[in-house]
């Protein structure tokens, strides 16, 4: 056989950026269509899935940028056991789309279905049900990863840290080719799902940490404009996957429709907002509606993409932060200081007339994965700030705050930690050094993020 | 394991099936409910490509190997094809190599390479198929052009050349057949969204490989002989055919 011609064409852009769009710098773009294609080039390299991180994760100024999405096909899937082996570069909003008619769900799902498998393991992803179920990396059984030295290895658990530090490894160990995950078996497509109000933050804490009210999935949106008695106020918004005799007759009476799949038709954000549109008149007006309606729901049924991904309705909808761009803000600290750590981030968030309207707060359960994993025991909150002078200023601040307070901020959000803040929050971050150096001496994957962090 | 599809509807060859367009179209093909025959050069990629297929749309794939420039690979393709079980019904090529055209320019071998990926190539496969559905008055024959064809340019007239020998023969076959019960197709994308294009940067009209691919299986039905995707290109390419020759030749479309 002759040599196939190479398909993989690279494009030069000036200003590359992920979901925040802050940072952009400039790359070599690749997108290849075949996986003998997907590999590092010359230099630096980096493995980018949808670009669904928030910050500098999926960067790398002046490298060699190399796009997994074209390599999104599933290789094995047995429908007794729901294990399903695939490419890297498969979407969630893919996944879901061919397995929920099969009776099928992902066991883990971040806040958005455009992501990729690969992107979910690198980062760790968490979900509503993390203080239940874990992060991404519980339903992983295997990965297939090419190596610096240009291997391509099969791991499971039994190869330890090879396998563990792919989780949270931010793409620095790897490239992720294959993920086999274990799917988890749903019998509808719909959620139960119940909305409760909470007065202010010490309350909406106790409904979360009460046993009786949890469920399944658990989440809760705050109002973090809300002042003196009522700060802190929220919706704590928990369900989980409807099983048929849980549903209303309605819809029992037509079983062919009970594992359908609504994506819906993604509408475009047709405009880059003016920055007047999230003025905090707007945003307290906005926020004291969004309390009063949500929390007059009650107990109802709603579709899975509605209770997962509601976001993806709008396509491009970062672009209502304007042309500055955004950076996402989110942390954990452990339960112990939760209240105060959490609080006393609030008021600084107000002080400084940072906040935003997408406030969401949730409990997580234990950690897995590598070092740089970000999920842990506590309470996590993370919200968006629109990019402005100072800015980053108050985030190092806030950074100190929850390192004090022995947390630490999810680094596929982030853009903003200095390298000494990491290591306090990061403690077995050497751990990773070590074992970096010894997977890729010449440092072949590197990302704007671990040079940020001093990784590399 | 693998549960059989609701029916069979008979097999459908995809020629150049490792396309990102061929993948496309052959998963619309699925859906409906056609076995699916996949052909290429690269085993690994079609490994994978009838991996999914098989997994999203459980139907039956078979899969053949193809390279336009080893003699006889076309006539034996077409051979085993005809034989396997359900019968087929249909054939797409999608076939194509758009070539280096500086290199075309001095290298002759190169030239008549592209000429055989995109267009001699398809002689040795559809030339049994269409005797075969011919003699069965049933049957469909399609195959993927390029908007390149309709008018040679300078940036590329060596693969501009071989998609315009490529319609004239369907639009031939077309003529022969269509009495017959035999319907010829073909699909004219212009700029996909595939490694073709991906180094050219943002393009205008840059349509998705799925679009195109669905587009593709959707002539199979259709009452369109030719098909533009996106359809727009019809009209620009309206335009730039009727251009005189004397205007032309100064440009640099
Ligand atoms: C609306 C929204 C909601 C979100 N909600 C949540 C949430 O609830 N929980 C949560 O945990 N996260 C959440 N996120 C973050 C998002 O899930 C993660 O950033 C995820 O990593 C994005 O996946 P991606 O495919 O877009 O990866 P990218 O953003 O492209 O890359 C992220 C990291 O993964 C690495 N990577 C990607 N592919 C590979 C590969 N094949 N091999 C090796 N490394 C690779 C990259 O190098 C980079 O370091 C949310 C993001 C958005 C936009
Ligand atoms: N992309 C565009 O913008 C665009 C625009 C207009 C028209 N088109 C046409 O659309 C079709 C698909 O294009 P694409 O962009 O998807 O290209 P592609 O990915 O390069 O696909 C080309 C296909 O042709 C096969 N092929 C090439 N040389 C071959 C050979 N010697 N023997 C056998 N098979 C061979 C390849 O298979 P193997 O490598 O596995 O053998 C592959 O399946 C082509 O006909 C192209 O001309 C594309």
């Amino acid at each position: 056989m002759k040599p196939l011609d190479n398909k993989r064409p690279g494009r030069a852009v000036d200003q590359l950026e992920s979901w925040g769009r802050y940072p952009r710098v400039p790359a070599r773009l690749f997108r290849p269509e075949r996986m003998r294609d997907f590999h590092a080039g010359e230099g630096p390299s980096l493995a980018r899935g949808l670009g669904r991180s928030y910050g500098d994760a999926a960067l790398l100024t002046d490298g060699d940028v190399v796009l997994s999405e074209r390599l999104d096909r599933c290789l094995e899937f047995n429908p007794e056991t729901g294990v399903l082996r695939a490419e890297a570069g498969l979407s969630l909003d893919a996944l879901i789309r061919a397995f929920v008619p099969q009776g099928w769900f992902v066991p883990v799902t971040p806040g958005t279905a455009f992501c990729t498998l690969g992107g979910c393991v690198a980062a760790n992803v968490h979900g509503k049900n993390h203080h239940r179920d874990g992060s991404f990396r519980q339903g992983v059984t295997s990965l297939e990863m090419l190596t610096a030295d240009g291997s391509v290895r099969d791991l499971t658990p039994a190869d330890g840290d090879d396998f563990e530090f792919a989780f949270g490894g931010m793409g620095l160990t790897g490239m992720i080719r294959e993920v086999e995950l274990q799917l988890r078996p749903i019998t509808t497509s719909m959620m139960m799902v119940r909305h409760s109000v909470a007065g202010n933050l010490p309350e909406l804490m106790a409904q979360m940490d009460d046993e009786a009210r949890d469920d399944q999935y658990s989440v809760a949106w705050v109002d973090l404009l809300a002042r003196g008695e009522r700060a802190g106020r929220g919706v704590l918004m928990t369900g989980h996957h409807a099983e048929i005799n849980e549903l209303p007759m309605r819809y029992a009476a037509h079983p062919e429709t009970l594992l359908t799949d609504r994506p819906g038709r993604a509408r475009p954000f047709p405009f880059e907002a003016p920055t007047w549109l999230l003025s905090p008149g707007n945003l307290r007006l906005f926020n004291s509606m969004y309390h009063k309606w949500q929390g007059r729901k009650g107990t109802f049924f709603t579709p899975l993409r509605t209770f997962f991904h509601p976001l993806d309705a709008i396509r491009n909808w970062n672009r209502m932060y304007g042309k500055p761009g955004f950076v996402q803000y989110q942390f954990v600290v452990p339960f112990e200081s939760g209240r105060e750590a959490v609080t006393e981030a609030i008021s600084r968030l107000n002080a400084a007339q940072a906040s935003s309207f997408l406030a969401v707060l949730k409990r997580m359960g234990a950690s897995d994965g590598g070092p740089l994993s970000f999920p842990m025991p506590g309470y996590t909150l993370a919200l968006d700030i629109p990019l402005r002078e100072g800015v980053i200023d108050l985030l190092n601040n806030l950074d100190a705050l929850v390192a004090d307070h022995g947390g630490r901020v999810y680094l596929a959000k982030d853009s903003a930690l200095r390298p000494d803040t990491f290591r306090r929050m990061y403690p077995e971050w050497e751990r990773f050094v070590i074992h970096k150096r010894q997977v890729d001496p010449d440092g072949r994957w590197q990302s704007d993020l671990a040079r940020r962090l001093e990784l590399v | 394991m693998t549960p059989l599809a609701l029916e069979t509807k008979g097999s459908v060859l995809v020629v150049g099936a490792t396309s990102p367009i061929a993948r496309a179209a052959a998963a619309e093909f699925a859906r409906q409910g056609y076995a699916v025959i996949l052909a290429a050069r690269d085993k690994d990629e079609l490994d994978r490509i009838a991996a999914d297929l098989r997994i999203r749309s459980r139907v039956e794939v078979t899969l053949l190997p193809y390279d336009a420039d080893l003699k006889g690979s076309g006539t034996r393709l077409a051979e085993i094809a005809l034989e396997l079980e359900p019968p087929l019904i249909g054939a797409v090529w999608v076939v194509g190599d758009l070539g280096d055209q500086d290199r075309a320019q001095e290298d002759v071998t190169h030239a008549k390479a592209i000429v055989r990926r995109n267009f001699t190539g398809v002689i040795d496969v559809f030339t049994p198929i269409a005797n075969a559905f011919e003699a069965r008055g049933a049957g469909f024959l399609i195959a993927v052009g390029s908007v390149a064809g309709d008018r040679g340019r300078a940036k590329n007239y060596v693969y501009g050349a071989a998609k315009a020998a490529l319609h004239a023969f369907m639009s031939g076959m077309r003529q022969r057949l269509d009495r017959k019960g035999v319907r010829v197709r073909v699909v004219k994308p212009g700029f996909v969204d595939t490694a073709m294009t991906f180094a050219m940067g943002p393009l205008p009209l840059l349509a998705s490989p799925d679009k195109v691919g669905q587009a593709v299986a959707r002539a199979a039905t259709g009452k369109k002989d030719e098909i533009y995707t996106p359809g727009p290109w019809r009209w620009i390419m309206l335009i730039i055919r009727h251009l005189p020759e004397r205007v032309f030749k100064k440009t640099n479309i």
